[in-house]
């Protein structure tokens, strides 16, 4: 059985890396749906098993395509919904032993008092500043020491997850773990939200987009696509398609719009300054949203960024929570941008002629004669630039996202396991 | 008078009249009358300097600086406890003195019931904040403590003795808490420093020393830019200790620092704080708003590292509703006789100067700080 999980991996990461899955929503999705199957095929006898495999398998898998972010987003997500179930149960087990030993008295008391019974804020805040070091000893600052020894012995904690699968499987028959149905259910739910991710934002549409406006937009983006659909059933505007060059996504974009009966203008890249002054709103979509409240976006977005600054022309994002990153921009394990063929930028065939008109001219190195063409497909758009995030689940501002990443994800995974990742890589 | 008080504190404290009268007083010398300097016949009124979280040692004068206005045995009890903490390591932050001695309150109390308990707390704390008027984590450390008693999670006790057993277990236990937190920064901070930057440092702080200390423990190579510190020269205590690390560091004077962002092309400024107050805002070392305006204006970085018991329950619109704590400052024998001096200690930096906030709660954004304390507090 092991081994039969083992190549279930490895073939997701084997489709990962030959780009056959694109995209944060497919990929986040295959990741999502790969673990419930683990999950549910697997049965580990406690929640520490389990967060220990899922953290293995999804480094594995971040390891694949370190570019999308989104995968180890899902592996985060999945961690939090794991140390929930696994805490609850414990916060069962006592309160039930509370209310055995004091159940006359618990009768009595009122709603206020069991107010205050309510269990602490997980999360560190100044609330529990007090309690939660002492109560979390290891949470608090689990980075450190564990890390430390997961880096001490990579080798050693494979040897462990395997010891820990045989001994599961041998266990498995007496007691899986019961929190296990629980994480399946919020795993298949999970699935679901992000399969109605698009139409969950576009819900939003009318609340941004209202009669007569005009909103710009940049590029090719599915989630933007249906949004603006969306807004079309209800409001009458006009949408200012810029055309997001070397890719021209914007072209594809401005078709689907107008087939659809919208009043679309499309520009060039170069006239995104000019027309600014003129529209209402920008609206685009994004590959990752960071820690600080930046994102990751298609290549071109930050100059849009500013001229929409310039103008104070708000810029609002459209992105799904399946791309709240707890990363920052300049962190290490970040691979932040891609880089496509060159040929997008400038054509072979030109270059070619240029090979060959100057080759023969003395004094001139075939070095000297190459033209560089980087073509990334990346922007990073900085929190001061950005109005307004609308995602599946309302509008946030950039210095609200802090506050989504503790309501997702437990502070000890936000680096899935560095070193492990380092040695996958190499 | 009315549009002072406006932009005056909003909160209420008792000890607050000499807060009041200065900073009634007006800001510069008035042309005519060649008045004597209204601040010469002061006496420096503070015993210990947190300003500059400086690891010098603390004068205990003793005597008439512990007579304190209605002082009972209780009072000057609470503050020699607090003192006695100071006084024992360098490294003891304000915070954590202040709860200390709180904390012995609650053990030799006599109360018999929660509002009695908080009653006695809040005439030691009060005390407590009185021997130095102007230090904001002192105020912000006793503010937390009172808030723990009558907000959280002792309330959940069955009875009266096990919460204040539990109280005072978590009270002396919240030395090894501030450890923790700056332990809980610098793995957090040092993150930050990616390899081959520059770092503009102003002021001399443990946390931002025990950050520039895990990143070096890393293998990070960076390089710092440090100011002097007027007037009490505490860059160069941080330049020794950087020394000391094998940093390579360069010693500016407060007045380079715009020159030195461009020149040096710094990737990033780093200060300590003395209080993070509720809008994300923080009090510092003299110099740090500068420091703020001019990388801001720059497009560097500002990041601030504090640990979470500075967050202080104040709401400054500007530089005059800071409390004022003003120190001597010697300007030589070219002075002019008549020339006012004026030398605060500590400036206020507003939250939009600020990138983010390293705390042991996270890294926060300015707007994260003012959530924390309103969840705590409302």
């Amino acid at each position: 059985m092991p081994q039969n999980i083992q190549a279930d991996i490895d073939a997701l990461c084997r489709r990962f890396r030959r780009r056959q899955i694109e995209g944060s929503l497919n990929t986040a999705r295959a990741t999502a749906e790969l673990l419930r199957s683990l999950i549910t095929r697997k049965g580990h006898p406690d929640a520490n098993a389990l967060l220990s495999d899922v953290r293995t398998w999804g480094t594995q898998l971040q390891a694949a395509k370190p570019l999308e972010l989104a995968v180890g987003n899902i592996v985060r997500r999945v961690l939090h919904m794991i140390r929930e179930e696994s805490q609850n149960e414990e916060k069962e087990e006592v309160a039930t032993a509370k209310v055995a030993a004091l159940s006359e008295k618990e009768k009595i008391t009122g709603l206020l008092s069991r107010a205050f019974r309510q269990p602490p804020p997980r999360s560190a805040s100044l609330h529990n500043l007090l309690d939660l070091q002492h109560d979390d000893d290891d949470s608090a600052i689990e980075d450190g020491p564990a890390e430390q020894e997961a880096a001490a012995a990579p080798s050693q904690q494979a040897v462990d997850s395997q010891d820990v699968a045989q001994s599961g499987a041998q266990r498995r028959r007496a007691a899986p773990w019961e929190g296990r149905a629980s994480i399946i259910d919020q795993l298949n739910e999970l699935v679901g939200e992000l399969r109605d991710i698009d139409s969950n934002i576009a819900l939003h549409a009318v609340e941004h987009i209202h009669a007569n406006e005009s909103i710009l937009t940049f590029g090719m983006s599915d989630t933007v696509l249906a949004f603006l659909l969306e807004a079309a059933k209800k409001r009458d505007f006009q949408v200012v398609v810029a055309e997001g060059a070397p890719r021209y996504g914007g072209h594809e974009l401005a078709r689907q719009l107008a087939q659809a009966g919208l009043h679309t203008t499309a520009i060039h890249d170069a006239a995104i300054f000019a027309m600014m002054a003129r529209v209402n709103k920008v609206l685009v979509g994004a590959h990752a949203l960071l820690a600080n409240g930046g994102v990751m976006t298609g290549v071109g977005s930050h100059l849009v960024a500013l001229a929409a600054k310039r103008h104070a022309v708000p810029f609002v994002v459209l992105v799904g929570l399946h791309k709240l990153s707890p990363l920052f921009p300049h962190d290490p394990s970040i691979t932040f941008n891609d880089f496509k063929s060159p040929s997008d930028v400038m054509d072979f065939s030109m270059v070619a002629e240029v090979l060959d008109a100057e080759a023969g001219s003395a004094g001139i190195s075939e070095e000297q004669l190459y033209v560089h063409a980087p073509n990334p497909v990346f922007d990073y758009v900085p929190p001061e630039l950005i109005s307004l995030f609308v995602t599946d689940t309302g509008g946030y501002t950039p210095s609200y996202v802090y506050r989504l990443l503790a309501e997702y994800y437990s502070r000890e995974d936000y680096t899935l396991s560095k070193e492990l990742l380092d040695t996958i890589i190499r | 008078m009315n549009k002072r008080s406006i932009s005056g504190y909003l909160e209420q404290d008792e000890g607050g009249d000499t807060r009041l009268k200065t900073r009634d007083k007006p800001k510069l010398p008035l042309p005519q009358p060649p008045v004597p300097n209204p601040l010469a016949h002061r006496e420096p009124k503070v015993r210990f300097s947190i300003a500059d979280d400086s690891s010098q040692p603390i004068q205990h004068s003793g005597g008439s600086a512990y007579s304190l206005p209605g002082g009972n045995s209780g009072t000057e009890m609470v503050v020699r406890k607090f003192h006695d903490a100071l006084a024992r390591s360098p490294d003891t932050a304000v915070a954590v003195a202040a709860i200390k001695a709180l904390t012995t309150v609650i053990e030799r109390s006599t109360a018999t019931t929660m509002m009695g308990l908080e009653k006695e707390l809040k005439d030691a704390a009060s005390s407590l904040e009185r021997c130095n008027e102007t230090a904001i984590s002192l105020k912000a450390g006793c503010q937390l403590f009172l808030r723990y008693i009558t907000r959280t999670s002792a309330l959940e006790m069955e009875n009266f003795e096990a919460a204040k057993a539990r109280i005072i277990e978590r009270g002396n236990y919240f030395a090894e808490t501030s450890v923790r937190a700056r332990a809980t920064i610098a793995e957090l901070g040092a993150r930050f420093i990616r390899p081959g930057s520059i770092l503009l440092v102003h002021g001399h702080s443990r946390v931002v020393l025990a950050l520039l200390r895990k990143a070096v423990a890393q293998g990070i190579q960076f390089s710092v830019v440090i100011t002097e510190g007027r007037p009490d020269e505490t860059g160069l205590t941080m330049a020794q200790a950087l020394d000391n690390m094998r940093v390579p560091t360069i010693a500016i004077l407060d007045c380079a620092v715009a020159y030195a962002l461009e020149a040096f092309r710094v990737d990033m400024v780093l200060v300590g704080a003395e209080g993070v107050v509720e809008n994300g805002g923080v009090i510092n070392k003299l110099g740090t708003f500068q420091a703020a305006l001019a990388a801001s204006c720059h497009n560097i970085p500002f990041y601030v590292a504090a640990e979470s018991y500075k967050f202080a329950r104040l709401y400054p619109l500007g530089q005059r509703d800071l409390p004022i704590e003003r120190k001597h400052v010697d300007f030589g024998p070219l002075m002019p006789r008549n020339t006012h001096i004026e030398n605060p200690s500590r400036d206020y930096t507003p939250p939009k100067y600020i990138s983010l906030l390293f705390t042991d709660l996270g890294v926060l954004t300015p707007a994260a700080v003012s959530d924390e304390l309103i969840q705590l507090y409302v």
